[in-house]
């Protein structure tokens, strides 16, 4: 019997052909991000303020070295890191209890589950105006934040003077706060899945056995949990770090660089003082930071074995 | 039901995809390219069409919505078709430096009725639009600072005129505050005076204004700072002045670091003193936008449209003689990229804009102070029989007149480094306002960074 072989032609060509019907997403991906990432990185490198056009030049890492040597990068990197970690920390007890609620059976829960979304499709921006309303002189939350200290106030015969959001303290939580509010939706449905696929025989296992509902959410619910916490988690740092448009709408940075967060020294050396060489390197360290935080979190739960690999 | 061959969708597909391509495609816009943010771009439009009427000239206008700097950097850099532009004096300099804008001298000396206009313009315009000995615009509009004060408010407080100096006012707003005068809604006033301190882009103007009403110079001719240690440290003072203003007298509203839209503060009736730009008398004084403009005219039984409710005075100063305020210029440029076969039609729509039109009239600039009450650039405009009496009806047109002869721009506007300044001084000056930092060391601090920038810019 003769054994027909492909020829060498129709072999290569059946070979290239997965790659050519590929390369018009490659292509996209390779112009669309691969490009604007390289092209910025090498900005990064170079002297480049468009105020100074014929002045664009190499000048190696010197731009990370000036962000580095800068008070107005450390102060906006701790401010960032406090804002990411009050972020993180309150999105995840905040969602994972409005989950765990949302996972019980209650008349109009789809209703609750529905709007539960709402903040989450607002754009940056206009959670920020919609807060500046509350929180601005004739606000709602205002006005409840200076009844509250007055109430204080009166209670326990002292005198604080409320300032709302001319108080650095107060700008910078707030603005926590409505980042919360708008982010805790997605990290509810990350942990909604998460809590649904947890096998019910171990609850009436559990219950058997006369464990509480502490001892319930403490040994089955949260280890289940684990690695929603970290999706959840990595997603926060990340939005964390980048909170821009919020501050943007809310504070405008002030007062004084209570709220200068990281990515807005990102935008205003970018777009106030149009060094896009000098943009580019924060941005590229907001990255360095943002991976080293990820890369710090699966370690952690890696390993203490929470998550499988 | 028709059944599609793979052959014939990948045909079609690929048909409606050079089809598409084709149609977004930018073919050259047939008229002058002319962009701008937004203000009222329904009465721009009317006053192009008015000027495509009269020439014949088509003009693609569009109104740039959002942060305008950033999108206009944006469409610079990625060199956006463009012939003309608004150009605040902010950003001028920087817009210049990095090449987007066109020098006009050339057309102007080609063009004598326009030239001629020049020495029609206050200083500080003329000087806001040029950069480096080279003209590169003409006026939008212009205007300045002044103090306003609620003339009702002042009157149920026992006073029939303002302070004139900034330890007179701090004695006279204590007593305002303890009069507990309420606002049309009915709730007290807490601190009568509210300034603007809010960080942005245009923001900080009311800090200029106070310095330059006790006749600071803030920079030298070299544009070396003088602070804090300036004749007299009368920056100083002034910061002093409104640190104490906020914490210790209790007159400022904390919120002056906050709010945003001052005009819509006063129209509503919740101040009784601050600081405006000149134009926005018009918007407190209209019924239309203020409450407490309609409640004074609903006490008189006026059906008018405009009452005098918020009157202007000279900006507080350290001492009685002293005047002056902070005035700003936005133009009409030629961008770089104006094309050759359109240099002309873009400079007959620029002179219709911030000039003459073809029947010698300084149309829009008439328009917009006849709609809306935007200053203008022009000096004999304040001898206009129109402008006076329609300034009467909310304004004093002598007292306008007496204040225009003592404005100046900022001193440093015009530095390369400008904008690395503005993001540095905005926050140390709230810092010192908070109280984290004495004024002096605030001062001291922003003069510091100052003479790092010339270092680094020279």
């Amino acid at each position: 019997m003769t054994v027909l072989r492909p020829s060498l032609f129709m072999s290569r060509t059946r070979d290239l052909l997965p790659l050519l019907l590929n390369l018009p997403a490659v292509i996209l991906l390779l112009a669309f991000i691969a490009y604007p990432i390289g092209i910025s990185f090498w900005m990064s490198l170079h002297r480049y303020n468009l105020r100074r056009p014929d002045q664009v030049y190499f000048h190696g890492l010197e731009n990370y070295a000036t962000i580095l040597a800068s008070s107005e990068f450390w102060n906006a990197l701790w401010i960032s890191l406090y804002f990411t970690f009050m972020a993180v920390l309150l999105v995840i007890v905040i969602a994972m209890a409005i989950a765990l609620l949302l996972h019980e059976s209650f008349r109009g829960r789809g209703v609750v589950r529905a709007l539960l979304l709402i903040p989450w499709a607002i754009p940056g921006v206009v959670n920020g105006l919609m807060w500046v309303g509350l929180l601005g002189d004739y606000g709602a939350f205002n006005a409840m934040l200076e009844d509250t200290v007055a109430a204080v106030n009166y209670l326990f015969g002292i005198n604080i003077v409320y300032t709302g959001m001319a108080s650095p303290f107060v700008a910078l939580n707030a603005a926590i706060g409505a980042h919360v509010w708008r982010s805790v939706p997605f990290a509810c449905i990350i942990f909604l899945a998460a809590i649904q696929a947890i096998p019910t025989e171990q609850y009436r296992a559990a219950r058997v056995d006369g464990a509480t509902s502490w001892n319930r959410f403490r040994f089955i619910t949260l280890p289940w949990l684990y690695h929603a916490v970290l999706v959840v988690a990595i997603f926060e740092t990340m939005n964390g770090f980048r909170a821009f448009d919020l501050i943007y709408a809310l504070t405008g940075g002030g007062p004084g660089d209570a709220t200068h967060v990281i990515a807005w020294q990102t935008y205003k050396e970018a777009f106030a003082r149009l060094d896009f060489g000098g943009a580019n390197a924060y941005s590229y360290l907001i990255t360095l930071i943002t991976m080293t935080l990820a890369i710090i979190y699966i370690r952690l739960l890696y390993r203490r074995g929470l998550v499988q690999g | 039901m028709r059944m599609m061959t793979r052959r014939a969708f990948l045909q079609s597909s690929t048909a409606a995809g050079l089809g598409l391509a084709a149609g977004c495609s930018p073919a050259p816009s047939p008229g002058v390219i002319f962009k701008g943010w937004v203000y009222e771009p329904d009465l721009v439009r009317e006053n192009l069409d008015y000027f495509e009427r009269q020439t014949g000239i088509r003009v693609d206008y569009n109104a740039v919505s959002g942060n305008y700097h950033d999108k206009m950097v944006a469409l610079h850099v990625g060199g956006a078709p463009m012939e003309c532009c608004y150009v605040r004096d902010d950003d001028f300099a920087e817009w210049v430096e990095a090449g987007w804008l066109r020098p006009c001298d050339d057309l102007l000396a080609a063009d004598p009725d326009t030239s001629a206009t020049t020495a029609d313009l206050f200083s500080y315009n003329l000087s806001s639009m040029t950069y480096g000995g080279k003209r590169y615009g003409l006026p939008y509009y212009t205007d300045f600072n002044i103090w306003i004060y609620n003339a009702p408010m002042l009157e149920a407080a026992g006073f029939d005129a303002p302070a004139r100096t900034l330890d007179e006012l701090t004695e006279q707003a204590v007593k305002v505050r303890e009069a507990r005068i309420r606002t049309p809604d009915g709730d007290v006033i807490e601190y009568p005076i509210m300034l603007n301190f809010r960080q942005s882009v245009l923001g900080f103007a009311d800090w200029w204004t106070l310095n330059y009403a006790s006749e600071i110079s803030l920079f030298d001719d070299d544009l070396n700072p003088t602070f804090p240690d300036d004749e007299g440290r009368r920056a100083e003072t002034v910061l002093q002045w409104l640190t104490d203003g906020i914490h210790r007298h209790r007159i400022i509203s904390p919120s002056s670091l906050t709010v945003g839209q001052m005009r819509d503060h006063v129209a509503g009736g919740r101040q009784v003193y601050g600081i405006l730009n000149k134009y926005d008398l018009e918007y407190a004084n209209n019924r239309r936008n203020s409450v407490a403009t309609d409640e004074e005219l609903k006490r008189r039984g006026s059906d008018a449209l405009h009452a005098k409710v918020y009157r202007m005075a000279p900006v507080p100063s350290i001492s009685p003689e002293q005047n002056g305020t902070l005035g700003w210029t936005r133009m009409y440029s030629l961008t770089s990229r104006c094309r050759e076969d359109r240099m002309q039609d873009a400079w007959a729509l620029m002179k219709f804009l911030g000039a003459k039109d073809a029947e010698g009239e300084y149309y829009t600039a008439r328009r917009w102070f006849r709609l809306r009450g935007l200053g203008f650039a022009y000096r004999s405009l304040l001898d206009d029989p129109d402008v006076i009496a329609q300034t009467e009806q909310w304004g004093e047109i002598d007292k306008i007149r007496e204040q225009a002869r003592h404005v100046r721009p900022r001193e440093n506007i015009k530095a390369p480094w400008f904008p690395d300044f503005k993001i540095y001084y905005q926050p140390e000056i709230q810092k010192v306002l908070l109280g984290q930092q004495s004024p002096r060391d605030g001062l001291a601090r922003i003069a510091r960074r100052c003479r790092q920038l010339i270092a680094e810019w020279t």
